[in-house]
């Protein structure tokens, strides 16, 4: 079920959200399990067949939390089976295939590639159930005795299927003692509907310049299409605020769901595309999954406080390498990871990422990030490594391509009001104008009037994005592949 | 819950709340009573939301300025310089266009080898598409894509010794304004241009053929123009909202003279009988929303695989075997009025009925192909992957689609393809007048 869906919109949101407030507050026992059945029903309406791979993955980290718990005999062991047996689900569902084909190429074997369907969400409650799990073995939290709370950690539905990925500490007090008020209700719908029109106007419209450049790629070329270079470049734009918007929108309608129910998840993109270096963009971009790795991976293996860089290079490898398999069992995410590992080291080695101060040299930072980035998503968005190679050989006119045609410049018109959208959008602005206008509208009247602009402005975005749901537009979550 | 309503989200979060339960109400409420027959939120809206939004949607791609309205990709309405809509795409390799040309030609030589023995003539009418020839009026950057096609088809058939009557040349020779032929909001002609196209069609099977022609009978003089309501909303326009198109009018063409056909399609689902509005005309109800009424189609339908009109005042006594899309609508009941019997079929709507089986049971004097590029190689990919090409591994057969070689062809009801190639080489096809 897709939060852009009529199905969500207009039949489980509000019927989740209506059965929740009208559960009296004190029986918080019973609007968690309330939650707790919507989230699973939201589940197994997408995904019916892993349903119960869900609910065992639930019951076997509430076990192995209880069992892992400071104080506890063999808790180390009961710690590295419950994150054995996660990663194991990952690998079985996710890298099985991809590895049984690698070997059968690398060293001649036979083995039978496995044609087993990716279960939703698979990366991201496999993660958080591994947050769970650590974080009491390290004694940060205690373990929870009602396997229904690990449950609902585990499954709740605005992050289930594509993140934030939630870590345990965030939220552990707010399974049994969230507050729920009509300003952070008001304030979540509101963040949902900022979330959906992102996903709806922005994101859905440029993946299909980013798909026009991508999936023709071979068009690209004079001997059969001729889009150019420009069309190139144009794709990979395209592309970069689709997967920014995508995403972003995801995390707000989720931050925006949670925040309705009294959870406060944490922040997951803070302007990306405004940092002036790789490891400001990392500090940025997906946070909840660059935290993770940072504290459960980084850390562990000694972080950047170690002796040598070569050390330093070996955790940092080590760290980008799962991130970019994490994607997806696919060499273009690899790489992707590996290219970014690249940037990040020579940032921290040369030390450039503190130095980058005053407006020159930020611009220069900026500019730099940004087609480090871009040429980052090229790998990332291409079907194969020979694909990105060649993709980002058009953008610089390799193999005669030309440098522009009429097609390209003709979706640049018809697209060009949504990037420089999207541009503007990819800054702090809109929440330096809120700031602005909360400081220019002080008087009573003044705040009324604010609001009610709000609101008709979120309505008109909310009708715009339903639009192009009723008109059954083009709509995919990249990150539900994940 | 607690808290102030004095904050700047709340009159956002009570018209959004009020949008999303007034929404889920609706829908339980019309599940319960019936009013719809499924979920309204399984498939998205009932259809009256889903047009208000297609509408608004419209709108605001309008108020966007953008001449290009996608679902996809893929497929696309185009705005030309003059405001009418049309199909267009980006981006379409060449090679795959030349090839469906020389794979539709060479089918045809099949069909035509087949009909050789009865002395059946086989002719292509190629329909004009919605864009001028040359791309006039697409927006620079867009490929015209259908004349091109159009173009090649037109050669490759020559190459092949098919017949065509290529009606975009036509309109160029009696210098007719081509946008005037074409509803504003749709790519389908007027039905006064079908009446045009019968007239046509006539004149070149008398011409090449020696099948009977007056031309008086389709002289647009002895019809009246009958207008059905300023409520037109072609399909393209329906896909981009009344807020994007607007409506037009739909004018039907009437004969002025006694008239008497029978139109049915076999298996009892429709049997008309009486003159031509009668026969024919099924007109949508006046307060049926412009985006469903679907006045195109009240010529003769659109979705009918196989159909058959039989005037019964006789026309000139021969027999017609029409494969068509959706551009015959307006055409075929205006042949009709010159000739015995129509039969035609549409492989669009089920690519498993068989034309041979048609040819066998009516004996026509003359089949036709009567289609518009769009239909070749675009909408529904009916020619190159199922209709003519039962070697294509996708219609689950080998042979070549030439009338030389007998080889595996399917059989008819495999269900896999439209059986032209099996029938080919079906001995029971009889010559014209055996008994």
């Amino acid at each position: 079920m897709l939060f852009t869906s009529p199905v969500f919109l207009f039949f489980f949101f509000p019927v989740a959200v209506a059965a929740y407030f009208a559960i009296p507050r004190r029986l918080r026992s019973v609007r968690n399990a309330w939650l707790l059945a919507a989230s699973f029903f939201f589940y197994w309406s997408g995904e019916p067949r892993f349903t119960a791979v869900l609910a065992a993955s639930c019951l076997v980290n509430w076990a192995a939390g209880l069992l892992s718990a400071p104080g506890r005999r063999f808790r180390h062991v009961f710690l590295f089976l419950a994150v054995a047996s996660n990663l194991a689900l990952l690998i079985v569902y996710k890298y099985a295939g991809f590895a049984a084909e690698q070997c059968n190429g690398l060293f001649g074997t036979s083995f039978r590639i496995p044609a087993i369907a990716l279960p939703l969400g698979i990366s991201f409650f496999t993660f958080q159930a591994m947050s769970y799990v650590i974080d009491v073995h390290a004694g940060k939290s205690p373990p929870r005795a009602n396997p229904l709370d690990v449950a609902l950690y585990v499954v709740l539905f605005p992050q289930l299927v594509a993140g934030p990925i939630v870590r345990y500490g965030t939220v552990e007090a707010e399974i049994r003692g969230r507050r729920e008020t009509w300003s952070g209700f008001s304030a979540g719908l509101c963040r949902f509907a900022e979330g959906f029109a992102k996903k709806m106007l922005l994101a859905n419209p440029l993946g299909i310049v980013a798909d026009s450049a991508f999936d023709g790629a071979d068009w690209i070329l004079p001997a059969v299409g001729g889009g150019g270079a420009f069309l190139a470049w144009l794709g990979a734009v395209a592309f970069a605020f689709q997967i920014y918007f995508d995403f972003s929108g995801y995390s707000d309608m989720a931050i925006g769901i949670g925040r309705m129910f009294g959870f406060h998840f944490e922040e997951n993109f803070l302007h990306p595309y405004a940092s002036r270096s790789v490891s400001e963009f990392w500090r940025r971009w997906h946070v909840s999954m660059g935290t993770w790795f940072r504290d459960y991976v980084y850390f562990p293996l000694g972080g950047s406080r170690v002796r040598t860089s070569a050390r330093l290079l070996a955790n940092l490898f080590a760290v980008w390498f799962l991130t970019g398999l994490w994607h997806g069992a696919n060499w273009t995410f690899v790489l992707w990871g590996l290219f970014h590992f690249v940037l990040i080291a020579a940032e921290k080695l040369s030390g450039t990422a503190k130095r980058v101060r005053g407006p020159l040299l930020s611009a220069v930072g900026w500019v730099g990030t940004m087609s480090a980035v871009l040429f980052g998503w090229v790998l990332f968005r291409a079907d194969s490594t020979a694909g990105a190679f060649r993709y980002v050989g058009a953008m610089f006119g390799g193999h005669g391509v030309p440098f522009a045609s009429p097609a390209a410049f003709l979706l640049f018109r018809e697209n060009a009001p949504l990037l420089a959208v999207s541009a503007l959008l990819s800054f702090p602005v809109a929440p330096a104008l809120a700031r602005r206008a909360d400081a220019f509208c002080v008087s009573r009247g003044a705040k009324a009037v604010r609001s009610a602009v709000r609101a008709a402005w979120l309505v008109f975005l909310f009708l715009a994005s339903l639009s192009f749901v009723a008109k059954g537009a083009h709509n995919p979550f990249l990150y539900f592949n994940f | 819950m607690n808290g102030t309503a004095a904050n700047a989200n709340g009159p956002a979060a009570i018209c959004l709340a009020f949008l999303l339960a007034s929404g889920a109400v609706l829908g339980i409420w019309r599940t319960c009573t019936g009013g719809v027959p499924a979920l309204p939120w399984k498939d998205g809206f009932a259809e009256w939301d889903r047009n208000a939004f297609v509408a608004f949607n419209g709108l605001l791609q309008r108020l966007a300025g953008r001449r290009m309205v996608s679902n996809s990709k893929n497929i696309d309405c185009v705005r030309l310089d003059n405001g009418q809509l049309a199909l267009g795409s980006v981006l379409r390799p060449e090679g795959l266009r030349q090839k469906a040309a020389r794979d539709i030609a060479r089918s045809l030589r099949g069909v035509r080898e087949a009909l050789e023995p009865a002395g059946t003539p086989l002719v292509f009418v190629l329909c004009p598409s919605k864009v001028p020839p040359g791309g006039i009026g697409l927006p620079d950057g867009l490929e015209d894509e259908d004349n091109v096609l159009g173009d090649l088809l037109v050669a490759a058939l020559a190459e092949e010794g098919i017949e065509c009557l290529d009606l975009r040349e036509r309109i160029a020779r009696e210098g007719l304004d081509h946008a005037s032929l074409f509803f504003r909001t749709d790519h389908h002609w007027l039905p006064a241009a079908g009446l045009w196209a019968a007239n046509e069609i006539g004149a070149f099977l008398a011409e090449r053929h020696g099948l009977p022609f007056e031309p008086a009978v389709t002289d647009p003089a002895r019809y009246r123009s009958r207008r059905l309501g300023e409520r037109f909303l072609g399909s393209f326009g329906r896909r981009v909202g009344l807020g994007y198109a607007g409506t037009e009018p739909f004018d039907a063409v009437l004969p002025h003279f006694r008239t008497d056909f029978v139109f049915e399609v076999p298996g009892g689902a429709v049997r008309r009988q009486g003159p031509f509005r009668k026969a024919f005309l099924r007109i949508p109800r006046e307060k049926t929303p412009p985006w469903d009424s679907r006045l195109y189609a009240s010529y003769i339908g659109a979705q009918q695989p196989v159909s058959r009109i039989e005037n019964r005042r006789g026309g000139n006594g021969k027999t017609l075997c029409v494969v068509k899309d959706s551009f015959a609508a307006v055409l075929l009941p205006h042949l009709a009025i010159q000739y015995g019997k129509i039969v035609f079929l549409d492989p669009r709507v089920d690519a498993r009925i068989s034309l041979f089986a048609s040819i066998r049971e009516e004996r026509p004097d003359a089949v036709l192909f009567i289609l518009n590029p769009n239909s070749l190689i675009r909408r529904n990919g009916f020619f190159t992957r199922r209709f003519l090409f039962p070697g294509d591994p996708a219609s689950g057969a080998g042979a070549q689609p030439s009338g030389g070689g007998v080889g595996s062809a399917p059989s008819p009801a495999d269900g896999k393809g439209f059986a032209v190639v099996p029938a080919l080489h079906d001995d029971s096809l009889p010559a014209k007048g055996s008994p």
